[in-house]
């Protein structure tokens, strides 16, 4: 087994679990650091680039948000809580996830009916682009939520304690990052 | 000695890196134009990005030296 993914270790003063996370998180700031780049550089270096309020549905876009947003919060409620009440919020954020990818989707097949695919312009290549990733990373946080329920009474209390705090943690960088897209690609 | 050559080491590599540096097309190029903001805007998000991670990385380092002086004091 490896040591310390319940207890703090001494010296870094955090669990194994949660270090590993946080270099994940960062490696994944990269990844996302990288695409915006991207978005800045053809942005700008565009003699055209349209305004997403006009070519987007903004209102799926807000309600997306609030969506992920209370995906996130059943899942911080989660944090320090039993086995039996972190449950079924565990599974309520992952239908909202769910839901979340299905209103995605959903946006997804509205565009594509308007004939507005990746090949139509750069701003849509990156706004497909973006929020695929983004939606990528939903389904895996929706994996994750689900292994962390289905192992909860094999692994016992403490363990999946710290696979909610590390899931807390995933889920709140999901969330800015789709602030951050919304911002970028919606709203502006 | 080691030590000692470090120092120029990095003296020397900053100014034969720097001719090349000043040379980029890119970002130091006469002519301005929308590819060339638009390369600037990207290396700019890039490095913001790049600083606030390894700002990060800092931030855990120097917390881990503090825990680390505090156990030797004790």
């Amino acid at each position: 087994m490896i040591p310390y993914t319940v207890d703090r270790r001494a010296d870094t003063g955090v669990t194994n679990v949660t270090m590993g996370v946080w270099l994940f998180l960062a490696s994944e700031v990269m990844l996302f650091g990288a695409l915006f780049s991207a978005y800045a550089l053809l942005r700008v270096s565009a003699a055209a680039w349209p305004h997403g309020r006009d070519v987007l549905s903004v209102d799926t876009g807000l309600i997306n948000t609030v969506v992920l947003f209370a995906s996130t919060f059943l899942v911080w409620s989660a944090r320090g809580s039993t086995i039996g009440t972190a449950t079924p919020r565990l599974v309520g954020s992952s239908v909202l996830a769910v839901l979340f990818v299905a209103l995605k989707g959903l946006e997804y097949q509205g565009e594509l009916a308007r004939g507005l695919v990746p090949a139509t312009n750069t701003f849509l290549a990156m706004y497909f682009t973006l929020t695929g990733l983004h939606a990528l990373h939903v389904v895996g946080g929706t994996i994750a939520n689900l292994w962390a329920v289905a192992g909860s009474r094999r692994v016992g209390p403490a363990m999946t304690a710290g696979r909610v705090h590390a899931l807390s943690l995933y889920w709140g960088f999901v969330d800015v990052v789709w602030l951050v897209i919304l911002g970028l690609v919606y709203l502006s | 000695m080691k030590a000692r050559r470090l120092p120029l080491a990095c003296l020397v590599t900053w100014i034969g890196a720097t001719a090349p540096l000043l040379a980029c097309p890119i970002c130091f190029q006469v002519e301005e134009g929308p590819v060339t903001a638009g390369v600037r805007a990207a290396v700019v998000v890039l490095i913001g990005v790049t600083v606030g991670v390894l700002a990060g990385f800092g931030v855990f380092i120097a917390r881990f030296v503090a825990r680390e002086r505090s156990a030797t004091c004790q």
